[in-house]
């Protein structure tokens, strides 16, 4: 559905994108992610044919950006990242522009898209107030109805929920993954568990190169180490600390601050893919501690993210 | 070609901000104005040489009435036409909507366009009010219609070569007043730059006296009728139109 090869982009000197590829299916969500002033924007403005590469090319539904500019821009909805809008104009008005815009005139057809978006996006309500008198989070869902009018295949939606409050951002994702199936969506985000929790796979972005595409499970398979192990124990810590480090494939004990007399948090990291917990939590009990608490810390995006962007 | 929306969204948008009202109000007060001075006038000196034994020969509604309203309607228009153009594509830009306007399916001419015809629509309205009071004058006096016709045909003109410079400097630009400001500063100066062909010999003084909006604006209120000043003023107009194109392009280049 959304296929880019090779782009590359620079502002004046500075390059701003370099050799981007990438592939997304039918009816996928794929995340962009990567830190600010990565590249994200620009490969949605490319994308959008808001600017053209200074070599590569990519297709949207089909159709090359270079040679069917319009048809790319009628198969594709976009979220432009801070939400510009037409201040003056009223939610209905804005819409029946947009409608226009997209090739739409016959009244009866613009009314029926402009209900069912109103109603989809919640904006019922302020339908017929002005787009600058409203609060962030109705801006934004004004953004993406615009966006949904003609039903577009393709949806590319550039930082959709940032400067919102928590439960706006939860109702943004929700909803933009209630989008999902019919529609192949492209987001950026540098917010890392939101690309975790809406999006199927990813494509980081660093310095304007693509580090990884994948799922979020394949890149922490990828890149775990071994085994993070959380302890809580009752005893004598250095006597616990020597029996743990004992057990073959430990390969690191630490003791958490901070440090107490009697009970104490420990972290032990074991050798590559080794699940040794249950002689940790035998050799434990056979010594005569107390073992209190026991938790494996699963790897977050935040981690592979950091491991990816400085590996280099 | 799809510039309809574009041309109603403009539209829309200067009657909603009230600076089409401002404009063609203020635009119609000084124009009525000059107006009523010019006809008190014309009926005074009309009524000194009403027992004049010799004909004074300039003494007709066209020459003491329309060739100076006409020209002060231009005067005006370079004054207040920047105020129209300068909002159209600087604040799109400014406020970052451009990025909505050219993701949306219409080719750059659409848009281009669009502004085009909207502000000219604007001009349009705001010269015809004048017409209501030309015309009522039929009742007392007679006069060639044929000369305000040629003349708003050549107001039109003017104006459409005011806007074009306009709309380009408005795309080169995020401040509305910077881009109000050059405008004038341009229009201005094509306007006088016929001043200094007396000067410069009669080498240059061709040169200066061709590509001076201005004399090429006289000939219409005479009642004169000249294909050269029509080609001059196309030319003008679609040497802009292509300018502000090129820059939309390059935008997309440039980032």
């Amino acid at each position: 559905m959304i296929e880019a090869k090779n782009l590359t982009k620079y502002y004046g000197t500075t390059k701003a994108i370099e050799n981007v590829s990438f592939y997304v299916e039918k009816g996928e969500i794929v995340g962009l992610l990567g830190p600010n002033a990565a590249g994200k924007t620009t490969i949605m403005r490319i994308l959008t044919c808001f600017l053209t590469p200074n070599s590569g090319t990519a297709k949207i539904n089909g159709y090359d950006i270079f040679e069917n500019p319009l048809e790319v821009q009628k198969s594709t909805g976009y979220l432009p990242e801070k939400v510009p809008l037409y201040d003056e104009f009223t939610v209905n008005e804005f819409l029946n522009f947009a409608c226009e815009t997209k090739g739409i005139r016959r009244k009866e057809e613009k009314k029926k898209m402009i209900s069912r978006v109103i109603e989809e996006c919640g904006l019922l309500e302020v339908q017929n107030k002005l787009i600058g008198k409203l609060s962030k989070g109705y801006r934004q869902r004004v953004g993406i109805a615009q966006a949904l009018l003609t039903d577009p295949p393709v949806l590319i939606l550039d930082e959709p929920t940032i400067g919102l409050d928590p439960k706006q951002i939860i109702e943004t994702r929700n909803f933009i993954k209630n989008l999902a199936g019919k529609r192949t969506i492209l987001l950026s985000s540098h917010i890392l568990p939101e690309v975790n929790m809406v999006c199927e796979r990813v494509i980081i972005i660093n310095e304007g190169k693509i580090v990884a595409i994948d799922t979020v499970e394949n890149l922490t398979a990828k890149l775990k180490g071994g085994m993070e192990i959380y302890l809580e124990i009752e005893g004598e810590r250095d006597k616990i600390k020597k029996t743990i480090a004992e057990i073959p494939g430990v390969k690191n004990v630490e003791i958490l601050p901070p440090i107490k007399e009697k009970i104490n948090k420990y972290l032990v990291i074991t050798e590559k893919e080794k699940d040794i917990r249950k002689e940790i939590s035998f050799k434990i009990i056979q010594n005569g501690f107390g073992l209190l608490e026991m938790a494996v810390k699963e790897m977050t995006l935040e981690d592979i993210f950091l491991k990816l962007i400085t590996k280099e | 070609m799809n510039l309809y929306p574009v041309f109603k969204k403009e539209l829309k948008t200067y009657f909603i901000s009230p600076i089409a009202y401002v404009v063609i109000l203020i635009f119609n007060v000084i124009t009525g104005f000059i107006f009523y001075a010019l006809f008190a006038y014309y009926s005074l000196i009309s009524m000194r040489y009403a027992g004049y034994p010799y004909p004074y020969f300039t003494l007709t509604p066209e020459e003491m009435l329309i060739r100076p309203l006409f020209h002060n309607m231009a005067v005006t228009s370079l004054f207040v036409l920047p105020l129209l153009t300068m909002r159209l594509f600087s604040e799109e830009k400014r406020i970052g909507t451009i990025e909505l306007l050219f993701t949306y399916p219409l080719k750059d001419p659409d848009i281009y366009w669009g502004k085009f015809l909207s502000c000219f629509f604007i001009f349009f309205i705001m010269i015809l009010i004048p017409s209501f009071y030309i015309f009522i004058l039929e009742k007392w006096i007679n006069y060639d219609k044929m000369v305000i016709l040629n003349s708003y045909f050549g107001l039109l003109l003017l104006g459409a070569s005011f806007i074009s410079i306009g709309i380009f400097i408005s795309s080169l630009t995020e401040s509305q007043v910077v881009s109000a400001i050059i405008t004038f500063g341009i229009s201005l100066l094509f306007w006088i730059i016929g001043w200094i062909s007396e000067i410069v010999g009669p080498k240059y003084a061709k040169f200066f006296e061709f590509i001076s909006i201005y004399t090429h604006y006289e000939n219409f209120p005479k009642g004169i009728f000249d294909t050269r000043d029509l080609v001059f003023y196309l030319s003008i107009i679609l040497f802009f139109s292509f300018l502000t194109l090129r820059i939309l392009i390059s935008k997309k280049y440039r980032g």
